[in-house]
């Protein structure tokens, strides 16, 4: 078994009065899948800035393969291994398909692993893009359209085209393909099916269950349960900043706690509202 | 019963994600009526088109039967619309008795104003006791209180709420649905956003559920109550086959 | 003992009344940057305009004072609304930098109207309040001081009643506090903004004219560093808020004084613009100022998002060169020569504009700085040193590279219009560090004799020469910089530009990249200016003053902002076009806004688009 993956102890964060995060705990090993789940306001995002590290808990530990990241900022921990995408997308809008993936691997770029020097390596590689760099350059590129043909006929046709081109759905497989091309040790996915329709939901599930078959590790945020339940080996359950469950998805979609977050506490109807005449009989409009 | 608001097959987009889909549904005058959904539903965008701050792309806001689809949003709060926003938004720098009073902006009555401004803080007796402090020191649950007063002082005959009960401890839950249900039997008519289900349907009249901006299911509270499908409309199952 | 004393007492009531003024200026800075959200750069026009209105009431109607000084502020508060119609509003809904370019634009346009209608030449303010000073024990006060602080001081107490409890000013506070959430109260909040603009002119205004009493002169170029004066006390005192701005202006004036004092009156401005950086780079919220406010994302990220640039194919890139070449060759006229030196100059000059500004989206208010800097460095080197020319040109670059670098990476982890505050407050301490230093630049002399450049042991001294000298320098330059806006360097800082936080989550260190690109336009600036110094033979602190920044970055926005070829075209129309109209410079500078309005309002892409 060894160290775990990721491991988060004691996480918490106050804005103002409002405990974001209370003193949360979640470790995974490599390979695995964990799914967080929880209605709004819980604390998903907060959590997942916090890893990502564009946030700063007040308290608690993160360590990645062992290694204490709680004090890397966002670059660090692109260097250490760990990529993430966004809740609604944030593709290079302006810049090419190929260009996105390609920034992707920037942490294994020579001008990146320079240093110090590495504003002179860029300039040099600017003026004089010959011999190493010119390599460099053609293995990112061929790198990013590997990853783009992962994504079928989607992204591969389109390595040209800039990203604003692309539709909604194709800007987050986008992202996801940008996110890949550094081969991270592990990936943060923030609602990666937000917005799409059941045929792209569907399609996406099918793409993550390859990458996973494929042994790559991910923390996924996500709303729609069936997605979870057959994408995440654990599922976390947030509320109010707590993990109120954890466990193989099956379980805890049957957790009442689970239930009654989502929906709220079953509330004994007190004197029930007058019912204006003419209420409608229970219809249910058309399927998904 | 001719509504006092309604919704007619509205189609809206955020940019490029379309959000709504041939969304329809109507708010009766007297009415409690509650959009439900899980997060990405579309419900709180609703309530941005029926406000004004988003414009359909198609489709129509009809108030008493007149479309005001391009109405901008002060014309509608004269109209006799007022908002609850979502995570209060009172106003932090300005006092309660200032938030309040923001709430009467588009009277001009200002005898009438004080006196509404009574009968306010005798609804919510807190608010009196918190009267010159500022409105960011509050807790939610008094921040909710206030958001509710500032909107009861336009006199409006509907208030839009957005998630009411998000972040509320128990005790301010069940303060808020009190009070609104209150407000109701008073003659105003209610339209509320709610992540909750079950406490929305406990108070409300009608409700709406709303999934990916397509309505699944509508009906009587007492008939969304009891139905199985809710469940699925919220955690993304499939509403036909019940997952 | 008791000399020391007075004068301390006496500089601390100049200070006091100098402060007031700022504080006036300040706070209509912070109303309208609180209600509407943006930083406008036409406030210090608006404070000349009033300073002349007051002097049309005063000496050519021959009103008294106490109806002189409504009737500035009725013009202030008209100017504010036509400002927030026509230079705003049309603006809000279009991406980010163009609110900020328009209010630069208009104040161009109110500058050169003055200039044009009032000559740019100082005009004396009638000093018509008895000259009765108060004593008081050591120290005396003069009327016009008494008058000064109690004029803002009741306004700053009418502001606060206003503010505190009117129906509007509420209106203004609750928009200010939260936009959205007004509106839904049924605030009309483009009303508000006119409001706040209506309100901070007619401050502005007024303090023109208490200014215009307290010096007894005015002038058209007064303007620009009102502006900057405002700035530096809303930024010391807090931008968000009109109390914390106008306690910055209050220390503004005091520093100032005191600094003054100690170190001599043509130090003044050095002071400000100090605390002006310090304040920025130790505490951007202000002295006063409170938690970080909800900083507006404006002057990062794409200008115009599905913008399809006019590609330039290298085989007519080419050819245009050579069409360049043969030129003189065709044209003997000396004056044709000479235009186009300049144009090619000022390409250099856009380029480095557009390098920094379109791809990597920072925008640089204040780059003539480094011409300067690039210039001086020249011009000594070879003046003073008596180095080869290859080698001063060089260093020009780099050392302007080098003092960009420095001056600029502090400013570069702020947001949105601090940095763009931040770089014209540096391009302005560069101007005033070379007026002050005169022991290395010869202060406001300037420096005269500059050598003519040797180039492989032959004397550039003929325009025809210096035509090439340029030409070989801006193609060097162009080829340079498109070779960097092609490359990964050039990739990443884009993708700074689109969306910082998702470019560093890939590892980008921002603040590197972010310095690296402005240095390098630092550079190029730098080698614009040591050619313009060598071309002209004498250069000043008022070469390079603002007025060529912003001249420069309408030529960016002419082209198209990150649009290389842009940049050499729009330099090229807006060299030659008042060449070709022999308009007088007043003119020029009005048709240049006119022209930076028009084309953000109706084609902000510029004309090959912006990339």
């Amino acid at each position: 078994m060894g160290v775990p993956l990721l491991e988060a102890k004691g996480l918490s964060k106050a804005f103002g009065g409002i405990h974001a995060l209370r003193s949360l705990d979640l470790a995974m090993d490599e390979g695995e899948t964990l799914g967080v789940i929880g209605p709004n306001g819980a604390g998903k995002t907060t959590l997942f800035n916090i890893l990502a590290g564009s946030d700063r808990a007040d308290s608690g530990r993160i360590s990645l393969r062992g290694r204490d990241i709680t004090r890397y900022g966002p670059e660090r921990r692109a260097r250490a291994g760990l990529a993430r995408t966004f809740q609604h997308g944030r593709s290079f809008a302006n810049l090419s398909v190929e260009d996105n993936i390609v920034l992707g691997a920037h942490v294994e770029r020579i001008a990146a692993r320079a240093g110090v020097f590495g504003g002179a390596v860029e300039i040099a590689q600017a003026l004089f893009p010959a011999g190493p760099f010119a390599r460099e350059e053609k293995a990112l590129r061929l790198r990013a359209r590997t990853i783009a043909e992962l994504f079928g006929e989607r992204l591969a046709p389109r390595l040209g085209d800039p990203a604003y081109s692309l539709s909604y759905a194709n800007r987050r497989r986008l992202e996801i393909a940008r996110a890949l091309a550094a081969k991270p040790a592990i990936v943060l996915l923030d609602e990666p099916t937000a917005g799409m329709n059941p045929s792209e939901t569907a399609e996406m599930l099918d793409f993550l269950m390859g990458l996973k078959a494929d042994g790559l590790s991910m923390v996924v945020i996500e709303h729609k349960l069936p997605l979870v339940m057959r994408l995440a080996d654990r599922v976390l359950v947030m509320d109010e900043g707590e993990k109120i469950a954890e466990g193989p998805p099956g379980a805890v979609a049957r957790d009442t706690r689970v239930i009654e977050a989502y929906l709220g506490p079953s509330r004994t109807v007190v004197a029930a509202a007058p019912e204006p005449a003419g209420s409608s009989s229970p219809t249910a409009d058309g399927g998904l | 019963m001719a509504a006092l608001l309604a919704l007619e097959s509205v189609d809206s987009f955020y940019g490029p994600v379309q959000v709504h889909r041939a969304l329809s549904l109507e708010v009766g005058e007297g009415e409690i009526v509650c959009l439900l959904g899980g997060n990405a539903s579309g419900k709180s965008t609703a309530m941005k088109v029926i406000l004004g701050l988003l414009e359909p792309r198609s489709g129509n806001v009809v108030w008493e039967g007149e479309r005001i689809t391009r109405l901008p949003t002060y014309r509608r709060i004269a109209l006799g619309m007022a908002s609850v926003p979502e995570a209060r938004r009172i106003f932090p720098e300005m006092s309660v008795e200032e938030n309040i009073l923001m709430g009467a902006y588009v009277r001009k009555d200002a005898r009438a104003i004080r006196r509404d401004v009574e009968r306010v803080l005798e609804l919510f007796p807190r608010l009196r006791e918190r009267f010159r402090q500022q409105g960011g020191t509050l807790s939610g649950g008094e921040q909710q209180m206030l958001a509710i007063a500032r909107a009861m002082m336009s006199t409006p005959r509907l208030v839009c709420m957005d998630e009411p009960t998000m972040g509320l401890s128990p005790l301010f839950v069940e303060r808020v649905l009190e009070t609104i249900q209150a407000l109701n039997r008073g003659g105003l008519s209610v339209f509320m956003v709610e992540q909750s289900a079950q406490q929305a349907l406990g108070i409300a009249h009608r409700g709406y559920v709303l999934q990916n901006g397509r309505l699944v299911l509508q009906g009587s509270a007492k008939e969304l109550l009891d139905d199985p499908r809710i469940r699925d409309a919220y955690l993304g199952g499939d509403v036909m086959a019940g997952i | 003992m008791g000399a020391t004393l007075s004068l301390w007492i006496g500089q601390t009531i100049n200070g006091l009344v100098l402060g007031n003024i700022y504080a006036l200026l300040a706070a209509g800075l912070a109303l309208i940057f609180g209600v509407a959200g943006l930083v406008n750069f036409a406030h210090g026009s608006v404070y000349m305009v009033g300073s002349y209105a007051g002097w049309i009431a005063i000496s050519l109607l021959g009103w008294p004072v106490w109806a002189a000084l409504p009737a500035a502020v009725a013009v202030g508060a008209l100017l504010g609304l036509l400002l927030e119609r026509l230079a705003v509003r049309p603006f809000q809904r279009a991406a980010h930098v163009a609110p900020l370019l328009a209010t630069i634009g208009a104040g161009m346009i109110l500058d050169s109207l003055a200039e044009i209608v009032f000559s740019p030449n100082p005009r004396s303010f009638p000093a018509v309040l008895p000259d009765r000073r108060l004593s008081l024990g050591i120290v005396s006060i003069g009327f016009l001081d008494l008058l000064i602080l109690g004029v803002s001081i009741a306004c700053a107490a009418s502001l606060f009643v206003l503010l505190k409890y009117s129906r509007m000013g509420r209106a203004l506070r609750a928009a200010a506090q939260d936009a959205d959430a007004a509106r839904q109260m049924g605030v009309r909040v483009t009303r508000a903004n006119a409001a706040a603009f209506a309100l901070a002119s007619a401050l502005g205004a007024l303090a023109g004219v208490l200014i215009g009493l307290y010096y007894n002169f005015i002038i058209p170029s007064a303007g620009f560093q009102a502006g900057l004066k405002g700035f530096t006390a809303c930024v010391l005192g807090g931008m968000g808020s009109v109390p914390a701005a106008m306690a910055g202006g209050l220390v503004l004036g005091l520093g100032e004084s005191y600094g003054v004092a100690i170190f001599g009156s043509s130090a003044r401005s050095l002071i400000a613009f100090s605390f002006l950086l310090a304040a920025l780079f130790l505490r951007p919220n202000g002295i006063f100022g409170g938690k970080a406010r909800q900083v507006r994302e404006a002057l990062t990220g794409s200008f115009l998002p599905q913008a399809r640039a006019i590609k330039v194919p290298p085989l007519l890139g080419a050819a245009l060169f050579l069409v360049a070449l043969a030129l003189p060759l065709v044209m003997k006229s000396g004056y044709v020569l000479q235009v186009l030196t300049g144009a090619w100059i000022y390409a250099l000059f856009a380029l480095s504009l557009t390098l920094v500004g379109g791809t990597a989206g920072i925008m640089s208010l204040g780059q003539a700085g480094f011409m300067a800097v690039g210039g001086y460095a020249s011009g000594l080197l070879t003046l003073k040193a008596g180095w080869p020319f290859a080698a001063s040109l060089l260093s020009a670059g780099l050392i302007a590279a080098l003092v960009g670098s420095i001056l600029a990476f502090p400013a570069l982890r702020l947001k949105g219009y601090y940095i763009s505050i931040a770089t014209l407050g540096i391009g302005e301490i560069v101007n005033q560090v070379i007026v002050n230093w005169d022991s290395l630049t010869q202060g406001a002399l300037g420096l005269a004799g500059i050598p003519a450049p040797r180039i492989f042991g032959r004397e550039v001294f003929a325009i025809g020469d210096f035509y090439y000298l340029s030409l070989g320098v801006l193609a060097l330059g162009g080829v340079a910089i498109a070779a960097i806006g092609a490359s990964p360097l050039g990739r990443t800082a884009r993708a700074l530009r689109e969306d910082e936080p998702a470019a560093r989550s890939l590892g980008i260190d921002a603040r590197k990249y972010k310095s690296l690109v402005f240095a390098v336009g630092a550079f190029v600036a730098g080698l614009a200016g040591a050619l313009t110094a060598h071309l002209y033979t004498y250069i000043s602190y008022e070469t390079f003053g603002s007025s060529v920044s912003i001249l420069g970055l309408t030529m960016v926005i002419l082209g198209g902002l990150g649009n290389y070829w842009g940049a050499v075209l729009g330099a090229s129309i807006l060299t030659a076009l008042p060449e070709l109209l022999r308009f007088a410079a007043a003119y020029r500078a009005l048709i240049y806004g006119l022209i930076l309005l028009v084309v953000l309002r109706f084609r902000p892409q510029g004309l090959l688009g912006s990339e």
